[in-house]
């Protein structure tokens, strides 16, 4: 490429091509086969070289006129073997070393960091020195010296205009004509820069900026076209669940319908290799695998429109209430990606046009809306879109193979329900839904060993009280608003679905006795603590529910209503941590212990 | 003193783990009384040379042996108690076990290079069976110290612990047991200048001198100093969990430990080279299944046995005991094993190989067969076996009872804290790292982990082969009643 030094002797040139060779295939071809006694020997020898290296050029450089032409390609040089060193050393895990190569590689080429010939190598020792102060856990430096690469990147475009491009490693030391891709090189650093900073503001809790970036990660690896598909969807369908669950349901879409075009361009290429071998069959399990996850991704987006849906119609039918006012919140859908930006201190414009340009997504897009839904008629389409897609990954996801993820689907099936419910005004098509939730629910709980699978089913058993306590209040609704009054049948049929709920509450509560015992142990882990006093809640207030003309059974379940109220408050009573979880119920409940008794004594009197 | 503030940090890591971990088989483990006649019933012996979900890896009863470089437990002892499905005490959990508040900064030096020192783990007292009780009604951690297993003249990892203890956890099945064992290594030379800071005694109490001079000791069931052989090791602490795989009962054991505190040579130790069946540096799964020969033959009984093993490596599940590869390269190219998960019988590895030995010889054949598959999938891949989990099971049959005991050399504690059963893996910042392709830590990690939202990432491969209830510990529940 460029023309040979005039500074430094050819014989040393050449020297210094070969040496150069020598380091690369060092650290990129031997070092893989060190022995595992000796992991690092193929590196340590690198650092000699580069050390001899770094003699020959810093000898050359000390006599170099400050105007000398050739300066900027010797300091490069230079740079490029500190740079070297420096992530040599932090191979070996020669930190504070590497720190300073590092520094020393920046300091070199300071003057001419924008230099199509430096560039590289100080945005590629900008981003190890954001690794490594990731990995001394200080994510602000971090953050800085990776912001600093961003900018100097920036920079380096703005400044050269197309003008010259930069110049690879190789191409730097290499005396012959052969040409590197140094363009390509500075992408794919840049790219690193920027998934490296989505990490770093993921760290420091900057969600957003962080999709952001993990947006424009996604976007560069898919114009460079250098990317595993399968990855990459798989990427994009799980960034989408971050937009879809802050009110970005467009974004949320669009890397939905990106995931899925690029599954579906994997899934042609897959098919036309036509033998089947064990390899291809590998490929293609994955590719299921895969496509049912984006699926489950699909399902969640649609489920988590309609829950805002729901939320935001709440709100608007609150909103001319006078004290219900309440302060915006992603979940009604008040507060947008924009108004997200802004409370985050990043500009709107940045969550503006978060898309590939390159891939044409409008048909699969279409599928489904982004928009909120306002009546039933539009809230269905939604519903079944996502049932769709729940099915589909049911077909990978079976019961018989992967019986937790299998179940997960089942409740997400049951919660479209729930959500669908909300739409419905019919209430016998409502109780339908409920009945038809409680039997998918019952199916999963039926079919689950709880010695392996107990955190699931105590979700099942609380979700399906909370179902059959939901159905009950529809047919104790309608009872009441008859006309004829209750009859028989509707009397039985609510008493069935008390029983039933206080049934599964019970499980529930049960399910954390300490073993071999019929009582709860003293104290609660942590995160069932509240789980478990809600359970003696709705327990509370079921056992109330109960229509029964006989006194004694009203009386027992009175006293089973002011037993469960106790637990609470006397849990409560006893751990500080446990009142705060409760701050809402505890105070009902305390009432409910003055007020029940005085009933309890009525009825005895009676 | 950088030392201790690193070693101060794994133990609060290992802590978590351990709590973790117990309170997992805890809660699997109420069920077991119940199950274990169905179970039983149902088990036929199995001579075929796949493992059928019939044996799922995540026994509802466990022996889990955690070995690690440094353990701590404070000399107060908390309790995690854990009552046993037989017995009818309550289980108690004291709110404030102790573990060390210490806060540990990674400071900006190569405090990496330091050993673990201190860990704390929550002593506990588990409620123990009838059978058992008159022994011990609460029974305490022990340290111990492992020996450097590298070989002097390595240099390599400079990341070499320069001291380390392992601890030995194991928790018994019906008795929901769990020892804790420490074994500190005989310091390097480099470590000789700088003189010891643990100390370990005959009755598990472990000392550690901390930065500001002051000391800290902890209570374990076993501790075992630098002098400790192979032996003793395996007679204190594995012998029992022997005995109790005869009775039927499944066994566990981990060792965890920082890269360089010698897990690997605790667990293989070293063969002897004069055609000894077992040499003196012998470690715990040869000397394992040597004994468990010798008692069958001894006793006569009928004990059928069968072994596999595999490891994980990258989440990837790989068997290394498959007839029909050699330690070629095509072996690396056969597709990983997959976990599945059957609704009655719990998780398992789907088509991992299953050997049937008839003798020690043969036992020991596939061991090594094993591990130098390990070894050359390892260098192939320029990494360390530090970095790799690697599981050796041996399923005892004895009629209509059948046990297994998993021996699990874990990968190094370092590496461990994106894989382990602790809850606050979900929580955890993304580190960064260099390869694009792990671009989905980052999304995972911003992620709604409630039920809003659905993550495909499968990670700890390990947890979820032990225990598939970790995975789903969190419980969000949204009532609108």
């Amino acid at each position: 490429m460029e023309s040979p030094l005039k500074n430094i002797p050819m014989d040393v040139q050449l020297e210094l091509q070969d040496k150069f060779e020598k380091v690369s295939k060092l650290l990129n071809e031997e070092s893989k086969l060190d022995p595992p006694n000796n992991p690092y020997r193929s590196k340590y020898k690198a650092q000699t070289i580069l050390n001899e290296m770094k003699t020959l050029i810093t000898y050359h450089m000390d006599d170099l006129a400050s105007d000398d032409a050739e300066r900027p390609r010797i300091h490069a040089m230079l740079g490029s073997v500190l740079l070297n060193l420096g992530v040599t050393s932090l191979d070996v895990e020669e930190l504070s070393t590497g720190e300073e190569q590092l520094n020393n590689c920046i300091d070199t080429m300071e003057e001419f960091r924008l230099h199509p010939l430096c560039i590289i190598f100080v945005l590629n020792a900008l981003n190890q020195l954001g690794i490594l102060w990731s990995e001394r856990d200080d994510p602000k430096r971090s953050l800085e010296l990776l912001g600093l690469a961003e900018q100097t990147y920036k920079d380096f475009k703005a400044d050269q205009q197309g003008a010259s491009k930069a110049v690879s490693p190789y191409d730097l030391f290499s005396t012959s004509d052969k040409k590197d891709d140094g363009e390509e090189n500075l992408e794919k650093t840049h790219t690193l820069t920027l998934y490296y900073l989505a990490q770093v503001y993921g760290t420091l809790g900057h969600t957003l900026k962080s999709a952001l970036y993990c947006h424009n990660t996604l976007r560069r690896q898919l114009e460079s076209k250098e990317f595993d598909p399968i990855d990459w969807a798989l990427n994009s369908a799980t960034l989408s669940q971050f937009f879809a669950t802050h009110n970005g349901f467009k974004e949320a879409r669009h890397h939905l319908a990106a995931a899925q075009l690029i599954l579906d361009r994997h899934k042609e290429t897959l098919d036309q290799q036509e033998e089947s071998t064990e390899e291809k069959d590998a490929k293609l399990e994955r590719l299921n695998h895969r496509s049912a996850d984006v699926s489950r991704c699909w399902a969640k987006y649609g489920l988590n429109l309609l829950q805002m849906s729901q939320s935001r119609l709440v709100r608007l039918s609150n909103e001319d209430a006078p004290d219900g006012r309440i302060p915006p919140c992603v979940e009604d859908g008040s507060l947008t990606l924009r108004n997200l930006a802004v409370s985050s201190l990043i500009s709107p414009d940045e969550v503006e046009n978060l898309t590939f340009p390159s891939l044409e997504l409008d048909v699969l897009e279409t599928c489904v809306t982004d928009k909120p839904a306002n009546v039933f008629e539009e809230a269905r389409p939604i519903f079944l879109n996502a049932k769709d897609w729940l099915d589909k990954a049911k077909q990978y996801y079976t019961m018989e193979n992967h019986a937790s993820d299998a179940v997960e689907i089942m409740q997400d099936t049951s919660r479209l329900y729930q959500s669908l419910i909300f739409f419905e005004d019919d209430e016998d098509r409502q109780s339908k839904m409920h009945k038809r939730r409680i039997d998918i629910l019952e199916e999963a709980l039926g079919q689950l060993n709880p010695q392996f699978y107990l955190p699931i089913c105590r979700q099942l058993w609380f979700e399906l009280a909370e179902t059959y306590t939901e159905m009950f209040e529809i047919k104790r609704q309608k009872m009441r608003s008859s006309d004829e009054g209750p009859t028989p049948h509707s009397l039985h049929k609510i008493n069935q679905l008390v029983a039933k709920g206080v049934q599964h509450l019970n499980n529930f509560i049960q399910s954390l006795y300490a073993k071999g015992t019929k009582s709860l142990p003293e104290v609660i882990q942590e995160e069932l603590v509240r789980p478990l006093l809600l359970a003696f809640f709705y327990l509370g207030k079921l056992y109330r529910e109960f229509i029964v003309p006989d006194r004694e059974v009203q009386l027992r379940n009175l006293n089973n209503s002011i037993d469960a109220y106790k637990f609470i408050v006397t849990y409560c009573d006893k751990h500080e941590s446990a009142k705060n979880l409760m701050s809402a119920e505890l105070g009902i409940c305390r009432e409910m212990l003055e007020l029940l008794p005085l009933k309890l004594r009525r009825l005895s009197e009676a | 003193m950088p030392h201790s503030l690193s070693c101060l940090a794994a133990i609060q890591q290992l802590n978590k783990i351990i709590q973790h971990t117990m309170r997992d088989i805890n809660l699997t483990n109420k069920w077991s009384n119940e199950n274990k006649s169905r179970q039983n019933a149902s088990v036929t012996p199995n001579s075929t040379s796949k493992a059928t979900p019939k044996d799922p890896l995540n026994s509802s009863t466990t022996n889990v042996t955690i070995e690690m470089k440094t353990f701590i437990t404070p000399s107060k002892r908390g309790k995690d108690g854990f009552a046993t499905p037989k017995s009818a005490a309550t289980s108690q959990q004291k709110p404030g076990q102790s573990f060390s508040q210490r806060k540990a900064h990674a400071s900006g030096t190569d405090s990496t290079t330091t050993p673990v020192r201190n860990f704390t783990t929550p002593s506990s007292s588990f409620k123990t069976p009838d059978l058992v009780r008159s022994n011990s009604v609460s029974q305490k951690r022990k340290l111990f110290n492992t020996p450097t297993a590298k070989h002097p003249d390595t240099p390599i990892p400079r990341k070499n612990a320069n001291q380390s203890l392992h601890t030995s956890m194991v928790e018994s099945e019906e008795e929901c047991n769990v020892t804790v064992a420490v074994r500190v290594r005989p310091l390097n030379s480099k470590e000789r200048g700088e003189g010891s800071t643990i100390k370990t005694d005959q009755d598990g109490v472990v000392t550690v001198e901390t930065s500001d001079g002051s000391t800290l000791s902890y209570q374990y069931e076993h501790c075992f100093g630098p002098d400790a052989t192979q032996m003793e090791v395996f007679r204190d602490l594995v012998h029992p969990l022997l005995t109790k795989a005869l009775e039927g009962y499944n066994a566990c054991l981990f060792s965890y430990g920082q890269t360089g505190s010698g897990k690997t040579f605790s667990m293989m130790g070293i063969e002897a080279v004069d055609g000894c069946k077992m040499g003196r540096e012998a470690g715990i799964i040869p000397r394992f299944g040597f004994s468990l020969f010798e008692k069958i033959n001894r006793g006569k009984l009928k004990v059928s046995i069968e072994v596999s093993y595999f490891e994980i490596y990258n989440e990837k599940i790989r068997d290394l005991l498959s007839d029909d590869l050699g330690p070629s390269l095509r072996h690396q190219a056969k597709p990983t094993l997959r976990v599945r998960e059957h609704p009655q019988d719990g998780p398992y590895v789907e088509n991992l190989t299953v050997q049937s030995v008839s003798s020690f010889d043969s036992l020991q054949g596939w061991l090594r067969l094993g591990l130098s598959r390990r070894a050359t999938a390892a260098s192939a891949m320029n990494d360390k076996s530090s970095r790799s989990h690697s599981i050796f099971t041996i399923t005892l049959t004895q009629g209509p009872k059948r046990s297994k005991v998993h021996l699990v050399d874990l990968a190094g504690s370092e590496r461990l804290v994106n894989t382990c059963a602790t809850g606050d893996r979900l929580r955890e910042g993304v580190r960064i790292n260099t390869s694009l392709l792990t671009l989905g830590k980052v999304i995972n990690a911003l992620a709604d982990k409630t039920k809003k939202s659905f993550v495909p990432y499968r990670d700890s491969m390990l947890t979820w082969i032990l225990s598939v209830s970790t995975v789903h510990k969190f419980i969000s529940l949204v009532g609108n009643f």
